[in-house]
């Protein structure tokens, strides 16, 4: 019974998010990685600031790794209809932030 | 004297009078460590080889010089004007011929003279200049004796595979390498020893050709989809390979394995004189390689994390890099755009870390582009050159671009004359199998020339800065070369000109080394039996680094008959010239400057020599009359006790030989 609920639950919500999704607006399939500079070093991977960021940003956030002591990588899930450019807007937003950019792939030469 | 051996004394005493006139007022010599110590050392032995090491500055005597042509020497010479006079002649016309013995001619205009006595490097270079200001003298240098190169028992080394490293009278595009390995840094051998080169890549393979110089990475790579066995960040920094056999990923080819790293680190260094394999630029440095890219490429943040780390900066959630802080990071790799934040910040905080940063500028043929990080501020750009050093149509140019290095050409089937870059690599397809050499080309390979360069410089210079050294990279290139098929032949979009290795090192050890000049207070010829004051100055040289000083003073006697200095180790010294008639008038002195570096153990010398000639030495006149006994005073003069004592000796003596009827000398 449970489970026939949620099957029908999650195509109710991916056939919404398709229909709402136009090319800046990410989907549930590519979570994006971002990189996040901040103005102090501080424990940004710890989970009561993963939650902040996640209410900051509307969107599902894991901590990835460090990249120095200001500056982390984080994978974000953006909220079904969410564009990109708005997520990195909201991520830029907060007053801890000085730099928000995508994490590019840099291949060999 | 007979009258023909006082003509020969003046005229001797004429030549050198000129000779010193001019020596003690101006000589100053090249740097010494940077002749001998720091520069080639013909006969010097390789890491491995049983050639004997040159322990000691050699003495030489061999000069050439070659003369201008007669006519247009011009008037006022004493050459003849019939034809061309015999280099005899024109050597005895020469202002220091009382130093100079003609040996042999070369040419009608070039002619080979000895010295009268063997000097050292450094007077021969003192020499060779002094005649270079006569007019009519073209050039002159010391004739030195050509050893072969060190020989290199890597069987797989050769002028045709590893053209990338080899002079540029072999190939316009090499690197000068084989030269650069031949110069010393504080007596040993330019190598990149004691240098730590972090080999950002794919990780590394054990491979028989590198093992020996790597030290302990990291892997760097969070990309869960890696094929690394255990996925994430983690002490293993080896290669598990980087296929891709799923044609559905985006942006990632389907492709074997590259060794891509392992490449690279054979690049920098190769095992030298194993007999294995190939040589690395910077054979003695060690590789600490940071793995950042795993199958289809690697995330910036991974890259960015893994430079902080190298050059010994802290990444949370990793162990700190403090056993093997890099000097040289090396990304053979890039991605479009312009640079981004994380890698300007990161670049930004290495350099600060007095780390240097060597990036490819990409293979997609741009002529106004490069990758990031190569369009960082502060990251030293590399392009790539084929061996003919010509700009190759995969290599990325455009602003920022520093210089230029072997980098090859792609090949379909097998290398074209060589001219590709020929690496350590693995047979695996997927996972690693067993080690391989393979050729390749992009500016990828291009990056560790530099990155390698960069590992020589710092052993010859440990305190130099990012900044200057890649100012002496960049000073030192080769100027592309011009024709129809050289794009980069005039365009500053493709950098400074082609890598030169040993250039480069001449020019560091020449920035470094002590500047130093010498004289005497007395003007030549300098009369007999007075005090001579000889003043030398030092400072460091015009490169050195902040807070190098000047470590020691010599003063040292090297010709003449010897005289005792006081104050030879403090910049004023002085000595009194000989009373006596002596074998030779000239005397040599040598004041040697040593600086040191506050933070490394190279030390830099340099010499200045001056020359004192002596007037000519007379008979003394005959002695005056005795003074008359005036009864005190003056010494010398008998007591009138001591006249009677001496009466009573003789009268003595007298007696006792009436006495026995013989002589002293007639006892037996």
């Amino acid at each position: 019974m449970f489970r026939g609920v949620a099957m029908v639950w999650i195509s109710v919500c991916s056939v919404f998010a398709c229909a709402q999704s136009p090319a800046d607006v990410s989907s549930q399939a590519s979570p994006l990685r971002v990189i996040l500079q901040f103005n102090t070093p501080g424990p940004y991977s710890d989970t009561a600031f993963l939650k902040e960021l996640q209410t900051q940003s509307h969107a599902q956030v894991r901590y990835i790794a460090a990249v120095s002591g200001d500056t982390h990588v984080y994978s974000v899930q953006p909220d079904a209809g969410q564009s990109q450019t708005v997520l990195l807007q909201r991520l830029g937003r907060m007053p801890i932030v000085i730099h928000v950019e995508v994490d590019q792939k840099a291949t060999a030469q | 004297m007979s009258c023909r051996k006082t003509l020969s004394a003046v005229a001797l005493m004429l030549a050198v009078t000129s000779v010193t006139l001019v020596a003690s007022a101006q000589i100053t010599m090249q740097p010494e460590a940077q002749r001998m110590g720091q520069s080639r050392s013909p006969g010097r032995a390789f890491p491995g080889s049983t050639s004997p090491a040159v322990a000691t500055p050699a003495r030489m005597s061999r000069l050439i010089i070659k003369f201008k042509d007669e006519a247009a020497a011009g008037a006022g010479t004493r050459i003849s004007s019939q034809g061309a006079s015999s280099g005899r002649e024109r050597i005895a016309a020469l202002s220091v011929s009382g130093k100079l013995a003609y040996l042999k001619s070369v040419t009608r205009q070039t002619h080979v003279a000895l010295t009268r006595q063997p000097l050292t490097r450094a007077e021969m270079v003192s020499l060779t200049r002094q005649l270079a200001q006569d007019p009519r003298v073209e050039y002159a240098e010391m004739d030195e004796k050509a050893y072969p190169h060190f020989a290199i028992n890597d069987p797989l080394y050769n002028t045709a595979t590893m053209w990338n490293l080899q002079a540029p009278g072999l190939y316009a595009g090499g690197a000068n390498l084989t030269n650069a390995w031949n110069r010393t840094a504080g007596g040993t051998p330019i190598s990149g020893a004691g240098v730590v080169i972090a080999v950002l890549d794919t990780g590394y393979l054990p491979h028989a050709d590198l093992t020996a110089n790597f030290v302990p990475g990291y892997d760097f790579v969070s990309d869960p989809t890696d094929h690394d066995p255990v996925p994430g960040r983690d002490g293993d920094a080896s290669d598990p390979g980087n296929w891709n056999a799923d044609a559905t990923i985006a942006d990632c080819a389907v492709q074997d394995s590259t060794w891509h790293g392992t490449r690279v680190a054979g690049i920098v260094s190769a095992s030298a004189n194993n007999h294995t394999g190939i040589i690395g630029a910077a054979y003695g440095a060690k590789v600490l390689p940071v793995r950042v890219l795993g199958a289809c490429g690697g995330y910036i943040s991974d890259i960015a994390a893994g430079m902080y780390w190298a050059a010994g900066l802290h990444v949370d959630g990793v162990p700190d890099n403090t056993a093997h802080i890099t000097k040289v990071i090396n990304l053979s790799l890039g991605a479009s755009g312009a640079c981004s934040s994380t890698f300007q910040s990161a670049v930004t905080a290495v350099r600060g870390a007095g780390s240097v940063v060597v990036a490819s500028t990409g293979n997609d043929g741009s002529l106004n582009t490069v990758t990031q990080p190569a369009n960082c501020a502060g990251v030293i750009a590399v392009t790539a050159h084929t061996s003919t050093g010509v700009s190759p149509s995969y290599a990325n140019v455009g602003p920022g671009t520093a210089l230029s290095a072997p980098g090859g050409i792609s090949y379909q089937s097998g290398p074209v004359d060589g001219n590709a870059i020929f690496a350590t690599a693995n047979t695996g397809t997927t996972v690693p199998v067993a080690d391989a050499y393979a050729y390749g080309s992009g500016t990828s390979f291009a990056a560790p020339h530099v990155a390698a360069v960069a590992a020589l410089l710092f052993q010859a210079k440990p305190t130099i800065t990012p900044d200057e050294l890649q100012s002496r990279l960049t000073s030192s290139a080769r100027a592309f070369p011009s024709g129809l098929y050289s794009y980069c032949d005039g365009k500053t979009t493709c950098g400074a000109g082609l890598l030169d290795a040993d250039a480069a090192i001449a020019l560091v050890q020449a920035d470094t080394a002590p500047y130093t000049q010498a004289s005497a207070n007395r003007p030549n010829p300098v009369a007999r039996g007075v005090a001579v004051q000889l003043t030398g100055v030092a400072t460091p040289g015009a490169g050195s680094s902040m807070g190098t000083t000047i470590s020691s003073v010599a003063w040292t006697q090297i010709a003449g008959p010897a005289v005792v200095i006081t104050g030879g180790n403090t910049t004023v010294a002085s000595f009194t010239t000989p009373a006596i008639a002596t074998a030779s008038d000239l005397l040599v002195f040598r004041f040697r400057a040593t600086s040191a570096d506050p933070v490394s153990i190279v030390t830099m010398t340099s010499d200045s020599l001056v020359f004192v000639s002596l007037a000519p030495f007379s008979t003394p006149p005959p002695l005056p009359p005795p003074p008359p006994p005036s009864g005190g005073g003056g010494g010398g003069t008998m007591q009138w006790g001591e006249l009677l004592a001496l009466l009573a000796l003789c009268s003595s003596v007298w007696v006792m030989r009436r006495q026995s009827g013989t002589t002293p000398n007639q006892r037996q």
